[in-house]
């Protein structure tokens, strides 16, 4: 089963995330800030990454480049509010695959993972 | 109208909780920033930014529009502060502050399920015209936003002839130019995002002689139309389903160019073209029928998981003393050493006891809160009130982390509210009236709380102008609430109380902030009914304090025990003033009533047992104790048989053994197992008097 960690400081944003991959068939794995998600990230051998950009103790852009540094085929999907764009290219320079908008529509997050699961 | 999310009432009690935390948080946080001043600390503002930030996009999720709109206005706002595009201004902080008490209302539609008809358009609007001026005026001229109709024009490939021909210069005999042309959405996505990741693909397709948007223009990039001439050895085909893979790109076209001749004019014709309009793929899902009817949340805490943890080990702990006490009875009904029967007993009884008492200390501690969570809303109340009443208050509170039982935190905040509102309106002097008087035009009032004993002691102090004695005996004789030889019987201490006389607070003194016009009588009643009791002391000229004591919990009371009639009561120590021995002939009678006297003072006494309607019994003996009840002015003596001496005693309620019984407020188990009454305080007042004969 395809792992998933679904990084966000808000449980609410989380537990939406994690019903909807649970209810695609992935196994999911939860973390409430870009350091817990680093810490995870490496106990875990995860397929894939979604990833909050604004959290505390340290945010997503700053947790791609560590996850990435650490395993450079890491796949990470940036959530992004509306408005983000500066920060979300900062992340795919730090090596994010893609990024979805909130509010989140269901399609595009598959579709999304599709892509970028290849 | 019900609000109907597509979510599960979990999901919703996730979403409040994490609401309630974030709109704290920027409430502290902008409180503390208009405090500030001009030394912004950026670390504050970027968490309140934060908090506003999740909050949109979880009330986005949700699906509350409005709410979503709103914070992403406040967001906006933040945002420019966190860059130091706008100063804070007052105006700005009022509107800020509104914005939260609009997401509370939002909040609280949701904790309803129900439209409260709250519309903050106006407000949003108001935030987005407060940028737009202050964007203006603050700083340099704004620049030429592009304009936005140029959104829906149709895709047109022109490029620049030097821009081709440079192509056509890169171009080697195996490789072609193209000229691509991609609509991309632009709405719920974000654009620019889409062009870099575009740009990076046609990079790594060929060259890249020229892109519109260029990588440095990609913030200014609104429209989604996207232009690039590359040169590459792939065929149209696979750079067009290369650019395919790349989301939200509604429309793309690539088509090989045709070399510009040199001179001459032609009309140039597309040789290769393939467009493809893909489905817009943005239609909303159909709203599917939703569970209908209100969303019932019941009040949920958080409690620390070690606290759980250590109850659920001393659960534990009793499973093993249960195992010891079945191996101890089969021993027993073996007949065999009695002995070790008993020692495994005393043991296990022993050890259960400690448990227990673990348990209870753990419960406890489990219900207490730090008044952290009451007080965090004063300082913006206060700022409120201040700034209606044109006063200059500076509010100070200490004391945040004591802690009370969570159920006298609910109940005390109105009556500190109402205390705050009586400091700041009729306490505190105008600035002009400060200044004349030699004092600071900023008048300070103080908030504090901390811990006697089994007490939480709150004080509420000002340093304005005082409570006048002669003035608040003249308002209660004008009011008839006291008549003339007592108004001049009384003591300045005596003469201050009055306030607590219920009428004694005028319509004029309720003001909207706290909503509802309770009197000093009610916040006396309200603290009495928490078992604490409130005191005066103030100053003319100097300022007041007001002085609450509340039981550190509810549920654990200590109390004085008595016996009367072989019954067992107690009654909250908090009421006791003294107890007495007294004889027989102490007793006097005044207009038929049982009373004595005590230190010049007429004291009214009654048998507990008049109390419950059962005839007063014969007392044997020379002496018989009485029991002084006393609370502000009123007091009463209670005739009881003995006194057994405090003990601390956990209330329970007799609602579901003998329901409401008038003069009793609950009971308890004693240690061995006897039950004791225990005696509503405010019933046995009704029997007092303040001691004076009119």
């Amino acid at each position: 089963m395809t792992k998933v960690l679904v990084v966000d400081d808000a449980s609410f944003m989380r537990m939406r995330m994690s019903k909807l991959l649970t209810e695609n068939n992935f196994e999911v794995h939860e973390a409430e800030n870009g350091l817990d998600a680093f810490n995870k990230y490496k106990e875990g051998q995860y397929d894939l990454v979604i990833m909050d950009i604004t959290m505390p103790v340290m945010d997503g852009i700053e947790a791609v480049q560590k996850i990435v540094e650490y395993d450079p085929e890491a796949k990470i999907i940036m959530c992004s509010a509306l408005g983000q764009q500066q920060m979300v290219i900062e992340a795919l320079q730090a090596g994010a695959k893609d990024f979805i908008v909130k509010p989140f529509q269901p399609d595009r997050i598959m579709e999304s993972i599709k892509r970028v699961l290849g | 109208m019900a609000l109907d999310f597509d979510a599960t009432q979990e999901e919703i009690q996730i979403f409040l909780a994490e609401a309630k935390e974030q709109i704290e948080t920027l409430e502290e946080g902008i409180m503390s920033l208009e405090q500030e001043q001009g030394d912004i600390d950026a670390e504050l503002l970027q968490s309140i930014f934060r908090a506003a930030h999740t909050l949109k996009g979880s009330s986005a999720a949700l699906g509350h529009v409005d709410m979503a709109k709103l914070t992403h206005e406040m967001e906006n706002i933040l945002d420019h502060l966190r860059k130091n595009t706008i100063d804070i201004t007052p105006e700005l902080i009022g509107l800020l502050l509104g914005g939260i008490d609009a997401l509370r209302i939002y909040a609280n539609e949701i904790y309803q399920g129900k439209e409260s008809g709250y519309d903050s358009s106006e407000l949003v609007e108001s935030f987005k015209d407060f940028v737009a001026a202050s964007l203006e005026t603050a700083k340099a001229p704004a620049k030429e936003t592009p304009a936005e109709t140029e959104k829906e024009t149709p895709l047109e490939l022109v490029f620049p002839d030097d821009l081709k021909a440079k192509a056509f210069q890169l171009a080697a005999p195996d490789k072609k130019v193209f000229e691509i042309g991609v609509q991309l959405e632009t709405e719920n996505t974000l654009p620019s995002v889409r062009a870099y990741q575009l740009i990076m693909l046609l990079e790594d397709l060929g060259k890249l002689v020229f892109t519109q948007p260029g990588l440095e223009e990609l913030e200014q990039f609104q429209d989604g139309k996207l232009k690039a001439l590359l040169v590459t050895t792939s065929d149209a085909k696979t750079v067009k389903a290369g650019i395919a893979k790349i989301p939200d790109c509604k429309q793309i076209v690539v088509r090989e160019a045709k070399e510009v001749p040199k001179a001459e004019k032609k009309t140039s014709n597309v040789s290769a073209e393939v467009t493809e309009a893909e489905e817009d793929e943005q239609d909303e899902q159909p709203k599917d029928a939703k569970k209908q009817g209100q969303i019932l949340i019941a009040p949920t805490i958080r409690v620390d998981v070690s606290v759980l943890d250590d109850l659920m080990n001393l659960v534990g702990e009793l499973v093993i003393d249960r195992t010891r006490l079945t191996a101890t009875l089969q021993k027993l009904q073996e007949g065999n050493d009695l002995e070790a029967v008993i020692e495994s007993l005393a043991q296990t009884g022993g050890h259960i006891g400690r448990v227990t008492e673990n348990l209870q200390d753990l419960i406890m501690k489990a219900r207490l809160l730090p008044m952290r969570t009451l007080f965090r809303k004063f300082p913006r109340v206060t700022r409120d009130l201040a700034t209606k009443a044109k006063k200059k208050i500076r509010f100070e509170m200490s004391g945040e982390d004591t802690e009370i039982d969570r159920s006298v935190i609910e109940q005390i905040s109105d009556p500190i509210i109402h205390l705050l509102r009586n400091a700041i309106d009729h306490g505190i002097e105008m600035p002009e009236e400060r200044e004349r008087l030699g004092k600071d035009p900023t008048g300070t009032i103080s908030l504090i709380a901390e811990q006697e004993e089994s007490y939480i002691v709150i004080r509420i102090k000002d340093d304005g102008k005082g409570i006048d004695p002669e003035k608040i005996v003249a308002t209660a004789q004008r009011k008839g609430l006291i008549t003339r030889e007592r108004a001049q019987n009384l003591t300045p201490k005596e003469a201050v109380e009055l306030i607590f006389l219920p009428g004694f607070s005028t319509a004029e003194q309720v003001t909207q902030v706290s909503g509802r016009g309770v009197g000093m009588d009610i916040v006396r009643k309200n603290i009495e009914n928490l078992s604490g009791n409130i005191q005066i002391i103030t100053e003319v000229g100097k300022g007041t304090e007001f002085r609450i004591e509340l039981p550190l919990t509810l549920a654990i009371m200590r109390t004085l025990l008595f016996e009367s009639s072989n019954t067992l009561f107690s009654i909250a120590l908090s009421a006791v003033a003294e107890t007495n021995r007294v004889s027989h002939s102490e007793i006097k009678y005044v207009n038929k009533q049982k009373a004595m006297m005590l230190r010049g003072r007429i004291l009214p006494l009654i048998h507990i047992e008049e109390i419950f309607d059962l005839p007063a019994p014969e007392m044997r003996g020379e002496h018989f104790y009485v029991i002084v009840v006393r609370r502000q002015r009123t007091q009463v003596g209670i005739i009881v048989e003995k006194l057994l001496g405090e003990e601390e005693v956990v209330v329970k309620t007799l609602s579901k053994l003998l329901g409401d019984v008038r003069g009793l407020s609950g009971a308890t188990i004693l240690g061995h197992g006897e039950i004791a009454f225990i005696l509503d305080v405010p019933v046995l007042l009704e029997y007092g008097t303040d001691g004076r004969v009119e």
